[in-house]
């Protein structure tokens, strides 16, 4: 049940931690993810952070989180239906699955399905084709994500989907 | 704050030093370890259902 509202909602859990240091001394606090992958920080202040299910990792206190209506175009490239925003300012801690690249974006740019990790909320999304009708289905590429706008996205190497579509084609 | 990514980029790991009445929030379950000082509280994640329910009904 939780990994079906987990699915749907954003992909992040319900509940979040809060860590707080009540001492007098510096502490230290250790987070990580469960896949392996790059961890990145970004300054969050006007502009709003979208991510992609299970990017979350932690924020400072003053970041908030709400999960917003993604579209359907979103749901066909692999990033959920719903997405999770981060606004306020602040600082937010997300991960990758493989390396993570930042990307400043002015225009369109293409990112195959499940790559891209985060995104500036100005951005437009749409699913399109790789190529022609055959070409999509032969190229192996499929759908891919076409991004509009100006602004920074952070982009996976690997794909989650990739590995179980690569590990399924074993058993 | 003190941020440090270590392992990079494989088994990317943050350690973070939070300064005395500095706090920080996490995802459920990315906590691998702390100094047994700190104190945790687990959250209600923002809004969330309210905001879903909405947008599944509103729709």
């Amino acid at each position: 049940m939780s990994g079906v509202l987990k699915k749907f909602f954003g992909g992040e859990s319900l509940f979040v931690n809060r860590f707080t240091n009540p001492t007098r001394q510096s502490l230290q606090v250790v987070l990580s993810q469960s896949t392996i992958g790059d961890i990145a920080e970004a300054q969050v202040y006007e502009n709003n952070l979208c991510f992609q299910p299970g990017a979350y990792i932690a924020s400072t206190p003053e970041i908030k989180l709400g999960v917003r209506w993604a579209g359907l175009a979103s749901w066909f490239s692999g990033e959920g239906l719903f997405k999770l925003q981060a606004s306020g300012q602040g600082t937010v801690f997300f991960g990758a699955y493989g390396g993570l690249t930042r990307k400043k974006i002015n225009g369109d740019f293409i990112v195959d399905t499940g790559h891209l990790v985060a995104y500036e909320s100005g951005m437009k999304m749409s699913v399109k084709m790789a190529g022609g009708l055959l070409g999509s289905i032969t190229s192996g590429e499929g759908f891919v994500n076409k991004i509009t706008g100006k602004g920074t996205i952070y982009l996976q190497s690997r794909s989650i989907d990739g590995l179980v579509q690569f590990l399924s084609s074993k058993v | 704050m003190d941020i440090d990514i270590r392992y990079k980029p494989s088994f990317a790991t943050i350690f973070l030093t939070l300064e005395p009445g500095e706090s920080i929030i996490a995802e459920s379950g990315a906590m691998i370890a702390m100094d047994a000082a700190l104190t945790m509280k687990t959250e209600f994640n923002g809004g969330f259902f309210v905001r879903c329910i909405e947008k599944v009904f509103w729709w």
